[in-house]
């Protein structure tokens, strides 16, 4: 898949989740995405300080 | 300082290197360095992207993470805005427009950024004519209007 392929499915997607919420429930779905990013880099971090650790 | 806005085609392909646009969109990133322009995304619109792209499976965490790191190398400024404003003007965009949310979020996001250009690959959603419905919506509301292109067409512009 190219990136415009991906960034096309993933916004298809999005619409699919966020269309016909209500903008509270958008709301909390944002911020859990936000969530998301954050345990991701904090998991990257970890696996990063255990690497250069070993 | 010229605000150049980037959408999600433009930082995965600057994130693989094996993506059909990845040395153009690596070039685009060098001249405007060295132009002095300003790249920017918004912070919602890229975590909104990310977490579904994982939880859907387009994205693998590898990539996610390197998308992240790009960001950071290439000093593509991750901007927050208040969500509630972001939303409203998505769901005004919603009724007028037969764009994904998804799209939206990234037009809201440079509208409410004040970015000049908003560069994407994907041609499909992002063009003059999608360009002019957005911006019909921005002008009633006394917001910025934007100018829409492919990266090599906002270098061209910008020339």
């Amino acid at each position: 898949m190219s990136s415009v392929d991906i960034a096309k499915q993933i916004h298809e997607d999005i619409d699919q989740i966020m269309r016909g919420l209500s903008v509270e429930d958008q709301e909390i779905v944002l911020r859990e995405a936000q969530n998301i990013v954050k345990s991701l880099r904090r998991i990257e971090q970890i696996a990063s300080k255990a690497k250069t650790q070993a | 300082m010229v605000r150049v806005y980037l959408e999600l085609s433009t930082l995965i392909s600057l994130a693989n290197p094996l993506d059909l646009f990845h040395t153009q969109t690596r070039n685009f990133m060098d001249e405007m360095r060295t132009f002095g322009f300003e790249a920017v995304s918004c912070r919602q619109a890229v975590e909104m992207d990310l977490a579904i792209g994982l939880t859907r499976r387009p994205l693998r965490v590898g990539d996610a993470l390197r998308i992240l790191e790009v960001m950071d190398a290439y000093e593509i400024k991750l901007l927050s805005l208040n969500s509630r404003d972001l939303l409203l003007l998505v769901n005004e965009y919603l009724r007028e427009t037969s764009l994904k949310f998804g799209d939206l979020l990234h037009y809201a996001g440079a509208t409410l950024l004040n970015a000049d250009y908003l560069s994407s690959w994907n041609t499909d959603d992002f063009n003059e004519r999608t360009e002019e419905s957005i911006n019909n919506v921005n002008v009633r509301r006394g917001l910025k209007t934007i100018k829409v292109g492919t990266p090599n067409m906002i270098l061209r512009w910008l020339r």
